[in-house]
């Protein structure tokens, strides 16, 4: 039997869609473990999209949610508020 | 000796058989836990460049529905109860059968921002039909549109196949609305 250990990391991301709204994704991966403890390996386990969110102007609040983000193309974070949806855990961004 | 050739290949022909339908079977399966991971059927989303009324105006327009549905042959409204919500039948043609649906659709305003319009069957040929349209204001000028659902006919056929049809269906029906609310 491998005496190999794995442990599980989630990773909150926000990719910008061709028509200027920005997409929640979830990512999952599952690390490999040396006996030390430190990752040798690691594997995406699983994306999952969520909610659509947009930048908010500057007096713009949303009561689904909003989040201050770092964007890897640009130098400033910038705020984001999730859009009014009748959301449900994995029926959005199927077309993603 | 000619018994023993005949023989044999009766075996042959029952393995073949035996092989394509356990084939068949697994196709079918594969195709049925695709279906049942996600909870809908058809999905589309698309940002519309005019106003959340505009796009509120042509979505509750029941009576034009088969002018933006393909394969939609007739749809009516037969009777409105009260502002938002109204009685329709809808009839689709599609593999040389006709399906129709008699439904109610109730227009929800969760908020000035956002309005839901939900379709509830009361009574049709289809094994299954549900929708939902979402409407969901970004600014004045721009509007995203969410519909999504299921539909299933009594017929035997692969939920991957379907799904990939009513997607297509839905895609061009709000590629249409875009079209005819932005030109």
């Amino acid at each position: 039997m491998s005496d190999q250990r794995m442990t599980t990391s989630v990773e909150r991301v926000f990719k910008k869609l061709p028509d200027g709204l920005i997409r929640e994704i979830t990512i999952s991966y599952i690390h490999f473990l040396n006996a030390a403890g430190d990752i040798i390996r690691s594997k995406l386990d699983k994306s999952i999209p969520g909610r659509l969110f947009k930048r908010a102007t500057e007096n713009e609040r949303s009561q689904y949610g909003e989040v201050m983000y770092l964007f890897p193309d640009e130098e400033v974070p910038v705020r984001l508020i999730a859009l009014g949806m009748d959301y449900q855990d994995g029926k959005y961004g199927r077309s993603l | 000796m000619e018994n023993t050739v005949a023989h044999s290949n009766t075996k042959i022909f029952w393995l073949l058989w035996v092989t394509m339908v356990f084939l068949l079977c697994l196709i079918f399966s594969i195709g049925d836990a695709q279906a049942k991971s996600s909870k809908d059927f058809f999905y589309k989303e698309m940002v519309i460049n005019v106003p959340i009324s505009d796009v509120d105006r042509v979505i509750t327009d029941y009576s034009n529905y088969y002018k933006y549905f393909h394969h939609m042959e007739v749809s009516r409204v037969l009777k409105t109860n009260g502002d938002n919500s109204s009685d329709c039948y809808f009839e689709i043609e599609v593999f040389g059968r006709t399906f129709w649906a008699k439904v109610r659709l109730d227009r929800t305003y969760v908020s000035p921002n956002h309005i839901i319009v939900k379709e509830t069957t009361y009574d049709t040929n289809l094994k299954e039909l549900n929708g939902q349209w979402e409407l969901t204001k970004i600014d004045d000028q721009n509007t995203l549109v969410v519909i999504h659902g299921s539909a299933k006919p009594y017929m035997l056929l692969p939920d991957s196949f379907l799904k990939n049809l009513l997607d297509k269906e839905v895609s061009a029906a709000v590629r249409r609305i875009n079209r005819l609310l932005t030109q």
